[in-house]
């Protein structure tokens, strides 16, 4: 399968109170075409950052990518000009944000905010009434009731569920290749979660998205993800298909998260696509600022030795397909 | 929205009461007050309108009724005759306010044009030279005294420079010139005044405005507009002005009041015939029925001030708009 | 906790300066007695509407008096209606806003609508008119500034009350059976006043630009006692002969509204709620 997006080695700095801190080190992810990859980690670990970067979100007061490559459709996105940067925002790569209510500009209406990305984006121009029949089918694509009544509205007087289906409609308006969708359901009711990730799902399905999905949440990945990368502390623990790292997690993070560290045999239930919330990890995620020597998980790890307090380890594909960054896996 | 404007409306009641028992009290319960003042008139006032004068107040009266009875009167805007020439109060007031209401319409004009677009230059170029430029200016601002200002600047341009009069709405010969020429005539005497006037507001409004950008710019939803593919100077001027000029411009409406409270010394410095040189020479000369007049005139023009305001939030922003 | 405040304190640039500047004109207005080259009030008609000079290095006034000495004199002036009028606001708006956002209920719903009246009137022009009822001197200036100052103050302090009150340390002191007044002023307090000397620093400024304001026009600090503003009020008169008498007292004025200005933005800066996360 083709390679649709690949971030390389990228390594991006914050600014906080004055100092620089690395939020992303040397992160290298690989997204395949019709396929949907997860990318996994509590927060503060530099999962939303690395979304923020593809587009080159980052506000320059706030951050500063300092190294590394995106490469879409086999240019470096971080090297392009600003007005074709403009052109892949919305258009070829889109980007749904964790609150739906706040992602929305309050003082216009639902129909506006939809049309200004077809304004933007669609290359044949589109009279009022061709807009407002676009809008419609857009908002039924994503399952709106009353669409019509929706398009005349302001985002406050919608559901928290609506408003990011609008969010959907609006990040899709332009048929991208791509879409990031940086915790989706974080900030809705749990009932509502499970609907907008099966719109998610059968969204992608029907219209062939590549999607990068980022999320806290295993069961969440096991759901809709087929490959699966697991974040901590800025850089990437370990990598592989989802069900191998349900059936056979490597990294003891990963085996920590996914609750199974004693044994494995309750591994299948996990494939049920219940909720599996993040059973606690002894210690608490490192302050960005002041990161331990070698391993970055070691304090909390169970199986750590002396030689993991020395150097960070590499990624190494321990089994095919399958990455882990522990001198002790395999 | 109609809810709402009815809520302040009725929320407005106990606040004019509230204004006419203060003036009142203050009127009446400091020294120097209406009973010792009946005491000591000058005779050109009139027998007639000191036994007017004695009734108005109903100095002999217990209290409450004396405040019911000039309430009552407040209400139809009779404040009586002025001591010093026994004219209607009401009627020096009118005379009087649309001088004043020119400066400060104008004032806030000039405080919206120029404050605004410094505010937001100075957000969108945060840090730069500009910006702390502007934040050294605003500093000034706030610490300059306006009067001394004034001072200087009638200084400059009509001593110094001779090129704008520092006195008076008009010149002496005013009634002799063409329209243009009185047009002109009036805008030269306008230049000092409505700068003055608007100095303090620019520097205040500048800093709010820039604030209020700044908070605009950190929202998710402008995240949102350059995630879509928005120019960067669309996402300024669409989308976050819009949602800026909110708190801004209930603002302005807010400014009206401060305005007319400064008002007085400008007036005063520059001569202008308006209702706050009135009530200045009013306090000077103890003309208390003036005073009175002016002051709550004053206070009822903040209020509608304040109303204007909350009736502008409610129309710009379409969450109180639509509930 | 102190500490760390005093530490900030001392690196924010800004605030040093105005806290210097300060900090010298106290110190001038303490010993004015003892650096004046002339007597403020002497009189010297020979000598009258002089331009700045060896002798009298800003010049004199309308009445011969030396302009230096009248306005480190007026220092003084300045400086006590300044504190002694933000003080009457602090603390009267203090125990008020303390009192109204502590117990709530109807007291408090009275209290802020008797604030919301009196936020209403221009506040200039009720302290004229009140000065004009008055008998303008220095103490009635004082008195009716700080009066017309507490309910802004009332606001602000009722609001951080509502908002600390609801913190576990409150209602573990009530839990421990502490009288309400003792919750208040020493537990509640000392949580609020940070926002307080803030605004209690920008109102030195504010209440020294009212006096001079007021003085200017007559009813303040009546003459011979000099204050800056009423030295300006000859300035006026004599604009066009002699401009030392506008200038310099207005640019005392500047300088000292400046520095609290300075002063009061440095430390908003320095007590930032993200040091109150203890």
């Amino acid at each position: 399968m083709e390679k649709v997006l690949e971030v390389r080695n990228l390594s991006v700095q914050f600014y906080k109170g004055g100092k620089g801190i690395q939020a992303l080190r040397n992160v290298s992810i690989t997204l395949k075409r019709n396929e949907v990859l997860g990318i996994v980690g509590e927060s503060g670990c530099g999962k939303s950052t690395l979304a923020l970067s593809v587009l080159k979100l980052i506000p320059e007061r706030e951050g500063k990518i300092l190294s590394g490559e995106i490469l879409f459709r086999r240019e470096d996105l971080l090297r392009l000009s600003d007005e074709k940067l403009l052109q892949i925002r919305g258009d070829r790569i889109s980007i749904i944000f964790q609150d739906p209510f706040t992602s929305l500009n309050p003082v216009f209406r639902i129909g506006n905010q939809i049309a200004e990305s077809l304004a933007l984006h669609r290359k044949d121009n589109l009279s009022t009434s061709e807009t407002e029949k676009e809008i419609i089918e857009l908002l039924e694509l994503v399952k709106m009731p009353k669409p019509r009544d929706t398009m005349w509205s302001y985002p406050h007087q919608l559901s928290g569920g609506m408003q990011q289906r609008v969010m959907i409609a609006i990040a899709l308006s332009s048929h991208p290749e791509i879409l990031i969708a940086d915790e989706p359901t974080t900030a809705l009711d749990v009932t509502i979660q499970k609907e907008i990730l099966d719109l998610l799902t059968e969204l992608q399905k029907k219209l062939g998205l590549s999607v990068v999905l980022i999320t806290h949440d295993f069961g969440i990945v096991s759901q809709i993800c087929q490959r699966v990368s697991v974040m901590y502390a800025g850089s990437i623990l370990e990598e592989a298909w989802t069900s191998e790292i349900f059936h056979n997690p490597l990294h003891p993070y990963t085996k920590g998260l996914l609750g199974s560290l004693p044994s494995r045999k309750e591994a299948p239930s996990y494939f049920q696509g219940e909720k599996r919330r993040l059973k606690a990890i002894p210690g608490q995620v490192p302050d960005p600022s002041n990161l331990p020597s070698g391993c970055k998980f070691h304090p909390r790890c169970p199986i750590v030795i002396e030689d993991c307090k020395l150097e960070e380890p590499m990624l190494r594909e321990i089994i095919k397909n399958h990455w882990v960054r522990c001198i002790r896996a395999g | 929205m109609l809810e709402y404007i009815v809520r302040r409306l009725l929320f407005i009641i106990p606040l004019l009461l509230g204004i006419t028992i203060i003036t009142f009290v203050v009127i009446h319960l400091s020294p120097g007050g209406p009973a010792d003042m009946l005491a000591g008139l000058s005779p050109k006032v009139s027998a007639e309108a000191k036994a007017r004068l004695h009734s108005l107040y109903g100095l002999d009266r217990p209290i409450h009724v004396q405040y019911w009875l000039w309430v009552s009167r407040i209400v139809r805007f009779d404040f009586g005759e002025s001591f010093k020439d026994g004219r209607s109060v009401i009627m020096k007031i009118l005379e009087r306010l649309p001088a004043t209401l020119l400066l400060n319409i104008l004032s806030l004009l000039l405080i919206f044009f120029i404050a605004l677009p410094i505010g937001i230059i100075s957000a969108v170029r945060q840090d730069s030279s500009f910006d702390k430029g502007m934040t050294v200016f605003v500093f000034l601002g706030f610490s300059v005294p306006t009067f001394w200002l004034a001072l200087l600047l009638m200084l400059l341009f009509g001593v110094v420079l001779g090129w704008l009069p520092i006195s008076g709405i008009h010149s002496v010969n005013f009634p002799y010139l063409s329209f243009w020429g009185k047009l002109w005539d009036i805008i030269k005497h306008l230049i000092l005044p409505v700068f003055i006037s608007a100095f303090g507001g620019l520097a205040y409004l500048s800093r709010y405005s820039r604030a209020s950008l700044l908070e605009v710019l950190r929202q998710d939803y402008i995240r949102t507009a350059r995630a879509k593919g928005v120019p960067e100077n669309k996402v300024i001027y669409k989308h976050a002005l819009r949602n800026a000029l909110i708190p801004i411009v209930t603002l302005l409406g807010l400014s009206l009041p401060g305005l007319i409270g400064g008002g007085f010394i400008f007036e005063t410095i520059f001569a202008w015939p308006g209702m706050g040189r009135l009530g200045y020479q009013a306090i000077m000369s103890r003309d208390y029925p003036v005073i009175m007049g002016v002051g709550v005139i004053g206070a009822l023009l903040t209020l509608l001030g304040n109303l204007l305001a909350d009736i502008t939030y409610a129309f710009v922003d379409p969450r109180i708009r639509y509930r | 906790m102190w500490k760390i405040i005093w530490r900030r304190f001392v690196k924010n640039k800004l605030a040093m300066l105005g806290a210097l500047i300060i900090l010298s004109l106290a110190v001038v207005a303490v010993i004015a007695p003892l650096i004046v080259p002339f007597d403020p009030n002497q009189q010297d008609i020979l000598h009258r509407l002089e331009p700045p000079s060896g002798r009298h290095p800003l010049g004199t006034d309308d009445l011969g008096r030396d302009l230096l000495s009248r306005i480190i004199y007026g220092t003084r002036v300045s400086l006590l209606v300044g504190f002694v009028a933000v003080g009457i606001a602090i603390i009267i708006g203090s125990v008020i806003g303390l009192l109204s956002g502590y117990f709530g209920g109807w007291l408090d719903a009275l209290t802020m609508r008797f604030v919301d009246i009196m936020l209403c009137f221009p506040t200039f022009f009720l302290i004229l008119m009140v000065i004009a009822f008055l008998e303008p001197n220095i103490w009635n200036v004082m008195a009716v500034i700080g009066l017309t100052g507490w309910p802004g103050l009332t606001r602000l302090v009722r609001g951080e009350c509502l908002s600390v009150r609801e913190r576990e340390f409150i209602q573990a002191a009530k839990a421990l059976g502490l009288s309400n007044m003792r919750v208040m002023f020493v537990h509640l307090l000392p949580n609020v006043m940070a926002p307080v000397l803030v605004t209690a620093t920008l109102g030195i400024g504010g209440a020294i630009l009212t006096e001079s304001a007021l003085s200017f026009l007559g009813l303040g600090v009546q003459p011979p006692t000099p204050s800056w503003g009423n030295i300006l009020t000859a300035g006026k008169d004599y604009i066009t002969v002699a401009w030392w008498l506008s200038l310099y007292p207005g640019l005392a004025i500047l300088i000292t509204v400046l520095a609290y200005n300075l002063l009061g933005e440095g430390l908003r800066d320095v007590l930032d709620p993200r040091m109150m996360v203890e």
